[in-house]
């Protein structure tokens, strides 16, 4: 017989939560979230905004409690913030009228500890995370990289057994954020850090592979968990590796099909209006269909190369993603993306053939700008009201998509001269000149 | 007069506490830190600078009461206090225009003077100390 195993660091069960919206009925966040996180491991959450990832940190963290489910830390119910885990925040949350040593002492508060043992253990905290001779600095006198290494420090200076990271390279620019990834790596994989488990939020791809053992793939509406990839690579890892670069496409190929399904199935429905528009603006589509188009791709790319190339997170890439696959510019297929025959037009014309070519599009591709066109052209006066429309739109998407869907409808419209918008009477119309 | 005043500071305190940052609330929470130090270094620093624009004007508007409470005239009664707000006054009703100066000039001293004396350097300090950025 085995010994038993050690109860799982934490352990959420079937948590859901909703929040309230002002009409009173209940906004589900997140639905059904079962992850049991065990010792040794990183699990990173990844997702684009909107898919409560940071939400359910802070239900793992005793921030937020779920509306329903249970959360069990080291096998015990979690009823708030508990002793043994602490928080890095995407922002660092340092207080500016504190001192570095005083921001990280603050981590001590809890534990009740003398004044010079606090003093002692802060310092050593400081000194591990490399911010020795920073202790009397504000934090306002620190670059983002040195504030995040406080943020670390205040985050481990209690020793905790879980670690909870929200977007903690977010913030920082790319060689910032590379230069701590690797650093608080080392730090784990010489186990210099009391730390047992990590549970790491992000939207990019490849800090996901890099430093974590398994990825939890976050869908949104209600968010929920559309995938787990489990990352068998040995520490440190190597973004050039083919079996790094191969899990980078996986998971790329796992969100884009779940993009594709997703718009499928949103476009059958009520006659398409229940298509939630990306708000992508018409220069972002523009750009990137021309590096596409580029001799370097020649309108055929794996997405994880042109999203390192240009630089854009996955809350960056699949709304201009979304945009090509819904106009039928660009056709996706195993994380990789080919320009259409449009596209390739597109790319290639001048602004007034791009506009010609969008405004088609549109109308074939978007029902809701169809329709938005179909209504002033019934009408004898050629206006309609916007409320009109976010009704219409609200039997099927909540307010918020809603919103955002008509906001993205009306940008894409006058961008095509489809139709024309005033914001001060919140009528749609015809220009003048046409 | 306080009660009259403190509106500005109970208002100001409030905005101030509302636009609290809602991740230092998070990281204090998360960290448990305990009530005496959570009121010291977290939350009273974060309102200060909300609690001097609050103070500065409940301190102009209680000197302003105060001035004018110094005479006051109802029908043929009359209430007069000694102080800067009854000497302008009094001097004024004398047509002395000299003294209405001498009391002129010497008002504005003392508001300048609390000024620069005072809420100068507390903002300074606000502002060095407590700014979010």
């Amino acid at each position: 017989m085995t010994a038993p195993a050690a109860p799982p660091v934490i352990d959420i069960r079937q948590v859901c939560i909703a929040f309230a919206r002002p009409s009173g009925e209940p906004l589900p966040v997140l639905a059904d979230i079962d992850i049991t996180l065990s010792e040794g491991e990183i699990l990173g959450l990844l997702g684009r905004s909107g898919s409560g990832k940071s939400t359910l940190l802070r239900i793992a963290g005793g921030l937020i409690k779920p509306t329903s489910g249970a959360v069990l830390y080291r096998g015990r119910p979690l009823f708030g913030p508990a002793e043994g885990i602490a928080v890095v925040f995407q922002t660092f949350a340092l207080y500016p009228w504190l001192t570095v040593l005083e921001n990280v002492e603050l981590g001590l508060d809890a534990l009740h500890l003398s004044l010079d043992e606090a003093t002692r253990r802060a310092m050593s905290a400081i000194d591990l995370i490399g911010l020795d001779g920073f202790q009397s600095a504000y934090p306002r006198e620190l670059s983002g990289g040195m504030r995040q290494r406080v943020g670390f420090a205040r985050a481990i200076v209690s020793d905790p057994l879980l670690l909870l990271m929200d977007e903690p390279f977010s913030a920082l620019d790319v060689l910032t954020a590379e230069t701590l990834r690797t650093d608080f790596l080392d730090l784990w994989i010489e186990h210099q850090l009391p730390t047992k488990a990590v549970l790491m939020v992000t939207h990019n791809i490849e800090e996901a592979v890099l430093m974590c053992d398994r990825i939890l793939v976050l869908a949104s509406n209600p968010g929920h968990i559309a995938a787990e990839i489990r990352v068998p690579l040995p520490q440190p890892r190597n973004r050039l590796d083919a079996a790094f670069h191969d899990i980078v496409d996986e998971i790329y190929s796992i969100l884009t099909s779940r993009m594709t399904e997703s718009i499928g199935v949103q476009s059958r429905m009520h006659g398409g209006l229940a298509q939630t528009l990306p708000q992508v603006s018409t220069n972002r589509i523009g750009g990137f269909v021309e590096t596409l188009a580029s001799p370097a791709y020649a309108g055929h790319a794996e997405l994880a190369d042109i999203a390192r190339l240009l630089a854009l997170e996955i809350n960056d890439l699949f709304p201009i993603a979304e945009a090509l696959h819904m106009l039928e510019f660009g056709e996706f297929k195993d994380g990789a993306i080919k320009l259409t025959a449009a596209g390739r037009v597109f790319a290639q014309s001048g602004t007034d053939e791009r506009k010609r070519l969008f405004r088609e599009h549109l109308i074939r591709f978007v029902p809701l700008a169809a329709h938005i066109r179909h209504v002033l052209d019934e009408r004898e006066e050629h206006r309609a009201p916007r409320a009109r429309f976010e009704f219409e739109l609200q039997d099927h998407l909540n307010q918020r998509d809603a919103e955002k869907t008509l906001r993205a409808a009306i940008d894409w419209g006058r961008y095509a001269e489809l139709f024309s918008y005033d914001d001060q009477t919140r009528m749609f119309g015809f220009d003048h000149t046409e | 007069m306080i009660l009259g005043t403190q509106w500005y500071i109970l208002f100001n305190v409030i905005a101030g506490a509302s636009a609290f940052p809602s991740d230092f609330r998070e990281a204090a929470a998360s960290f448990r830190v305990r009530p005496w130090r959570w009121w010291r270094e977290v939350m009273l620093p974060g309102i200060f600078p909300y609690y001097v624009t609050g103070a500065i004007s409940a301190s102009g508007g209680a000197w302003n009461a105060s001035i004018v409470s110094e005479a006051v005239s109802w029908g043929s009664e009359r209430l007069s206090a000694s102080g800067l707000g009854a000497y302008i006054a009094q001097m004024t009703e004398a047509g002395d225009y000299p003294r209405i100066a001498l009391g002129i000039a010497v008002m504005s001293v003392l508001v300048i003077s609390t000024n620069r004396l005072l809420w100068r350097p507390l903002y300074a300090f606000a502002e060095r100390r407590t700014r979010l950025d």
